[in-house]
């Protein structure tokens, strides 16, 4: 068999022989889950009988559950296959249904990796993040909001991506900073013509039919983040508006945008509720409703930073 | 799931803090949620004072007791909205009720 690739992903090493779009780690790296390819699933299959640890359901039949078994933990995803993960959680095996083996390497990035952080310990939030020299400012919110349409233009003005859709933290004795993720944006097809702000050879398709737009290197070290923003999309609006919330606002829209959902089991909510109630009170959280687009105003990036007490390099 | 709790509140009934909630003080207000409902609470300075001392099973003439110590009101108006508060406290499954 092969030797998996290494990536560097949310500040881990992940050994994987799906390919994914993500940095490659430095070859002496040492791996923090390995990933292998199993076999083919039959077309229906259903998630093994267990423990149900979580459940939710996206509608059109696209469930996710995380089932306890007895070698560890099955992510199933109704329409895509099924993650099998080792009781040490330092390995596992993706199992694809027919036909869709392409679309395993976007949730292991994504999705697999966010229920694999959690049952580490570690919840990780539904954001995007991007830096200004050693600063980030994140945009948090469920699919669909925003997040890496702002992001887009941030980068389009010279902001760094940090990550896309996929936020990890790391604790800091007084605040947070930000792991980086695949150094990739994927953009929604009313997003797209974003990716005309940047070099062609940057743009490229997904497998799951979005516009990628992919940056060369990721901020150096990890970025203390500054800010969070909720945007607020609103076609009615002139000007941008920036609504601070109270820390208890805050941990409520917090918990509302984890990255999973659906948990049944008590302990990673706990952990989920004390991290966020810890970010609420150390990091700014506010509502961003924004004059949506396109077009966008092309001062709206400064505007933002400046929300955040942060500039763009003079260029 | 939680039994519904009684609504009855007398100046001897017990209330605590539910098992099933977790919160955290954020500054002089309070975040909780409820485990079972997966519903997040907010309460202000006056509620999270009370969250405070149900943290230990207390009677609620204890409880009021100690309000009318530290905040100036009337003693039918703190009784009338601690009453309300425990009443919607109980009806979230945020804190067991318990008559003798």
């Amino acid at each position: 068999m092969s030797e998996p690739s290494a990536y560097a992903l949310y500040g881990l090493v992940i050994r994987s022989e799906l390919p994914l779009a993500a940095p490659v780690a430095p070859a002496a790296a040492g791996g923090d889950l390995t990933v292998r390819l199993g076999e083919e699933l039959p077309g229906g299959a259903a998630p093994p009988v267990g423990e149900i640890w979580a459940q939710v359901d996206f509608g059109h039949g696209q469930v996710t559950q995380l089932t306890r078994t007895p070698a560890g933990w099955s992510l199933h995803y109704a329409t895509a296959g099924e993650f099998r993960l080792a009781g040490d959680l330092r390995s596992a095996t993706a199992h694809p249904l027919p036909g869709k083996a392409e679309v395993l390497p976007l949730l292991l990035s994504g999705s697999v990796l966010s229920w694999w952080l959690n049952l580490r310990g570690e919840p990780v939030l539904h954001a995007s993040a991007v830096a200004i020299g050693g600063e980030a400012i994140a945009f948090l919110g469920a699919s669909g909001m925003g997040k890496s349409t702002l992001a887009t233009l941030l980068c389009s003005a010279g902001a760094r991506l940090v990550t896309d859709d996929v936020l990890r933290l790391r604790r800091l004795p007084d605040g947070f900073a930000c792991h980086p993720g695949t150094g990739e944006l994927r953009l929604r097809p009313n997003a797209a013509p974003l990716s005309a702000l940047f070099p062609a050879d940057q743009a490229n398709r997904s497998t799951d039919g979005r516009t990628t737009v992919r940056f060369a290197s990721a901020p150096a070290g990890l970025p203390r983040l500054r800010a969070i923003f909720l945007p607020r999309p609103n076609r009615e609006l002139r000007e941008l508006r920036v609504e601070p919330l109270s820390p208890v606002q805050a941990s409520f829209h917090l918990n509302g945008y984890p990255r999973v959902l659906g948990w049944r089991v008590d302990e990673p909510r706990r952990r989920q509720f004390e991290l966020f109630a810890a970010l609420a009170q150390a990091v700014p959280v506010c509502q961003l409703h924004v004059p949506w687009g396109p077009p966008f105003d092309a001062n709206l990036p400064n505007a933002i930073l400046a929300a955040a007490n942060l500039a763009l390099p003079a260029s | 799931m939680t039994a519904p709790a009684p609504i009855e509140f007398s100046d001897t009934t017990v209330v605590a803090v539910s098992p099933r909630q977790i919160s955290s003080a954020m500054g002089a207000e309070q975040a909780i949620l409820q485990l079972d409902s997966g519903k997040y609470f907010g309460l202000n300075p006056v509620g999270a004072r009370v969250w405070q001392l149900l943290v230990q099973p207390r009677q609620v003439s204890e409880v009021l007791a100690t309000l009318l110590a530290e905040y100036e009101v009337p003693a039918d108006r703190c009784r009338a909205d601690l009453l309300v508060l425990l009443r919607q406290l109980a009806a979230a499954g945020l804190i067991e009720v318990r008559n003798a």
